[in-house]
């Protein structure tokens, strides 16, 4: 079965990976975090990225996952942060993070 | 004219000569490099005249708002470039034909400018400190920002330790904005010790006018919460000219605090030569290749012009 990855943050971070076959969910409130979360939490996912400005708001839900196994749960910058690092290098942190790229989609 | 032959001893010779030297005053160390300083010494234009002047050259087009709305509504890549060639970039990403080459000129870019410091001559710390923004995933904010500001203070440059304490200012209204938004509480706040201390405001005062928006029975996070502290955040310091609307968007809040740091950093242009133009045309390339990495990411991944506006352009 192949790996399902997901992914929250803002328009511009979502992006590179929508076009990578990650399945993307845009929130800028706490609300909408929360909610699409819940829904990442509630379907079936190996791997879950979320920016960095969407773990400091959930923060404490994402900590009480900290223990499972699946999914992975990985903090990476976004493009528009502070210190934010562009597309290409967050594919950089991934690779770092999982400890190999994200495969490109397979066109149907 | 010729001077008449001078007929005087050798020594009063020596005395006058000795006179005649021009006098230098020894000036404690931290004002010698302090931007509070009101002239430019010969010494400070030898060393970074030739650095300035090539800014002068370098930097003739800032990528400012008017710049950025105008690569948005550029029809293709061949335009963009056009735009580019313009600014400070255009020779590193003009034969970019990807993403990925463009955001390697934009990295060659950043070093071209910090070279700039090694030219001038200038103390190995002003390097270092660049450096640690570099390296900075490796640790965590509260430790990036102590070492940013020890080499600060290292440097003896008072503009350097004061755009650091702006940056701390800054880290820290992001913090507690995404805390509100979060749901934390004041003294949760307090008791994780979260906000980053040696900002030009106190980690006291920060705190206050958090709990002073703090709602009875907890914070939901939600907007009116947010524009309360947004509003209270915006009475303070640099923070003055701020719209608290552009506070209360965990990512247009990015956006709203580079535009007080940007207004830092052209206060430091303006200055003339010195170590201070030099130091504020680096962070200027650091903030603007940024800008643009995030400009051409969402380009090349056709996101909507009008969304991709509120993430890159500063007001």
């Amino acid at each position: 079965m192949a790996q399902r990855v997901a992914m929250i943050g803002d328009v511009v971070s979502l992006a590179p990976f929508a076009s990578l076959g990650v399945q993307t969910y845009e929130a800028s409130t706490r609300d909408e975090m929360v909610q699409a979360f819940d829904e990442i939490m509630s379907d079936e996912f190996a791997v879950v990225f979320v920016t960095e400005e969407v773990y400091e708001v959930l923060e404490r839900t994402i900590a009480r996952f900290a223990t499972e196994t699946l999914p992975a749960i990985t903090i990476i910058p976004s493009v528009t942060s502070a210190r934010g690092i562009g597309g290409t290098k967050i594919d950089v942190a991934i690779e770092r993070a999982l400890g190999a790229p994200l495969p490109a989609r397979e066109e149907a | 004219m010729f001077a008449p032959a001078d007929t005087r001893t050798k020594d009063t010779r020596t005395k006058l000569s000795a006179r005649m030297k021009p006098r230098t005053r020894t000036l404690p160390r931290v004002f010698e490099k302090s931007s509070d300083l009101t002239f430019t010494s010969t010494r400070t234009l030898l060393q970074y005249g030739h650095a300035t002047g090539k800014l002068a050259v370098r930097g003739a087009v800032p990528v400012d708002g008017d710049v950025m709305e105008l690569l948005l509504d550029a029809r293709d890549a061949q335009e963009r470039n056009k735009l580019l060639s313009d600014t400070a970039y255009g020779r590193f990403t003009a034969e970019a034909t990807n993403l990925t080459e463009f955001e390697a000129g934009l990295d060659a870019a950043r070093a071209n400018a910090v070279n700039l410091l090694a030219e001038a001559q200038m103390d190995p710390s002003f390097e270092a400190y660049f450096r640690v923004t570099a390296a900075y995933q490796a640790g965590s904010e509260h430790e990036y920002f102590a070492e940013k500001m020890e080499l600060a203070q290292a440097t003896g440059v008072a503009f350097l330790v004061q755009t650091t304490r702006l940056e701390i200012d800054c880290a820290n209204v992001r913090l507690l904005m995404r805390k509100r938004a979060a749901g934390m509480s004041a003294q949760e706040l307090a008791d994780k010790d979260s906000l980053i201390r040696e900002g030009s405001l106190g980690t006291a005062q920060l705190l206050r006018a958090y709990r002073s928006t703090e709602r009875e029975g907890g914070d939901d996070g939600g907007s009116v919460a947010l524009h309360e502290l947004a509003v209270e955040l915006t009475k303070l310091g640099p923070f003055r000219a701020v719209d608290p609307a552009a506070l209360e968007d965990v990512y247009t809040l990015d956006i709203a605090l580079r535009g007080v740091q940007e207004r830092n950093l052209a206060r430091a242009l303006r200055l003339g030569v010195g170590p201070e133009t030099v130091v504020a045309y680096v962070l200027r390339v650091y903030s603007e290749t940024d800008l643009l990495r995030a400009l051409m990411v969402g380009l090349d991944n056709k996101v909507d012009r009008q969304l991709l506006r509120r993430y890159v352009v500063v007001e």
